[in-house]
């Protein structure tokens, strides 16, 4: 895939939102409103999750080397989930950063506006979020 | 609904309140596709009377159980003093409207939960604060056993393990890792204390399932997940930062101060509330909601049911785990070295 091509894509979704927000949804009432708005918030995921879509890979791999290897479960997350249920991460702090990092990207994409300025830092959100 | 159903509904209303009944009009209300909500006008001794008639969309015998087990919990409300709508009577009999059915009083307000945060004016939320605190209260003097309540089963030996089982249970039968909200899950089993009461709690006594109107509180609602508990699990929902909607700064509901909630509390339950118990139970509430909107978003990406409002409440899982997570940092672990957990 060529750089430009999911950039290209996430700009096409974010057209289309603005096309719903703009123009389709003042003109809509009632139940078609609420369809408008829904489908334009979901576009707008969709357009974040490819525009982050490098941040969002590198967090769930990050997520994904705290599991232990080698271990019984073929998927880490599995093995990880073993481990905090066990007590095995209690309060750890780089697991915590981690998982945190992880949430953080992932609200990005389905809600940026809930991130503080500190998050977005951290999760190196910025100039990559609008 | 049959056209002679109100003649039959007619018939069966005066049995049940022992009076003159004549059912004018029954239209539908707007509900979901398991439950058929309908508006039933009537002359009950000459007087005008509004009812609201509940009826699954299947008659199948686990639905009719669910119906009949809420119209349980709302008359043990009702008779503890909760505001509920009035429960006028249960009808297991299929012939009357086509299926067991519960009638209601009809109460008036709105109950959407952003709406009634955003329409609140300044000096109505103390007072609705306050008689939601002396509602909840209310609520918790129910305390088993309770003869019609019997569905509920025996209590939880210790109510916040057993509910972070369930979590743990929901999450693996979804088949998701979602070692973020596994992490406050752990969290939570750590930290909230055993519980030092059981009593009926609504489980979801949150903003959004009260009705208000003009700011004054008119009926509780949605008591379908009612269940023996920790009273406390109740209020740590009610302040969760998740049902606080457009006002994360008032903690009570986005409808009031916490202060004021525990002081109404307190006051009308004779209870000291444990401030850092409740405040564990609102990372339990956002990993309880969590779960339950990743569940929601599963009926989408299944199949099963392909609307796109159960895909976009799945999405709510991803803030939600967020909360619960800043909610966890590891300044927030009572670890061994400090003098150990709170169990």
């Amino acid at each position: 895939m060529s750089a430009g091509r999911p950039d290209a894509l996430a700009m096409l979704l974010a057209s289309a939102e603005a096309a719903l927000r703009d123009k389709v949804i003042p003109a809509s009432a009632g139940e078609a409103r609420f369809a408008g708005l829904m489908a334009a918030s979901a576009i707008g995921m969709a357009a974040r999750e490819i525009s982050l879509s490098r941040t969002l890979d590198k967090a769930n791999a990050d997520v994904a080397e705290l599991a232990p290897e080698p271990s019984p479960f073929p998927d880490p997350l599995i093995a990880l989930t073993h481990l905090i249920r066990e007590g095995l991460m209690d309060g750890q702090e780089e697991a915590y950063l981690r998982l945190l990092r992880l949430a953080v990207t992932r609200t990005a994409v389905t809600r940026p506006k809930l991130l503080t300025s500190g998050e977005r830092a951290m999760a190196g959100l910025n100039g990559v979020l609008p | 609904m049959q056209a002679d159903a109100g003649a039959r509904l007619s018939q069966w209303m005066e049995g049940v309140l022992a009076c003159p009944a004549r059912v004018i009009a029954i239209t539908p209300l707007k509900g979901g596709g398991i439950q058929e909500n309908w508006s039933v006008e009537a002359e009950v001794s000459g007087a005008a009377r509004a009812y609201v008639l509940r009826k699954d969309a299947r008659a199948t015998i686990d639905a009719s159980h669910s119906r009949r087990n809420e119209f349980a919990l709302v008359q043990a409300a009702f008779h503890a003093g909760v505001t509920v709508p009035e429960p006028i009577g249960f009808c297991e009999d299929a012939s009357v409207v086509g299926g067991p059915f519960a009638l209601l009083a009809k109460v008036d307000g709105i109950g959407l939960g952003p709406k009634v945060v955003k329409d609140l004016k300044d000096q109505e939320g103390p007072e609705l604060t306050a008689r939601l605190a002396g509602e909840l209260a209310r609520i918790h003097t129910i305390r088993p056993p309770v003869q019609s309540l019997a569905f509920l089963g025996k209590p939880p030996a210790d109510f916040a393990l057993a509910e972070v089982a369930l979590m743990r249970d929901w999450l693996d039968r979804l088949k998701l890792s979602r070692p973020g909200l596994e992490w406050a899950l752990r969290w939570s089993e750590l930290h909230i204390p055993k519980p030092a009461e059981t009593t009926l709690i609504h489980r979801d006594f949150r903003t959004g399932n009260y009705m208000v109107e003009e700011g004054r509180l008119t009926a509780i609602l949605d008591w379908e997940f009612a269940c023996w508990g920790d009273p406390l699990f109740d209020i740590g929902w009610f302040m969760a930062e998740c049902w606080r909607f457009s006002r994360p700064d008032l903690e009570a509901g986005g409808v009031g101060e916490r202060a004021a909630f525990y002081e109404a509390y307190e006051q009308a339950s004779g209870r000291r509330i444990d401030d850092a118990a409740v405040r564990a139970y609102e990372v339990l509430a956002h990993c309880r909601w969590a779960v339950i909107a990743l569940q929601q978003g599963e009926r989408h990406s299944s199949g099963r049911e392909p609307l796109l409002d159960h895909a976009l409440t799945g999405k709510i899982a991803e803030e939600l785990e967020l909360m619960a997570l800043r909610m966890t940092s590891p300044d927030h672990w009572r670890l061994h070295h400090d003098g150990g957990f709170r169990r």
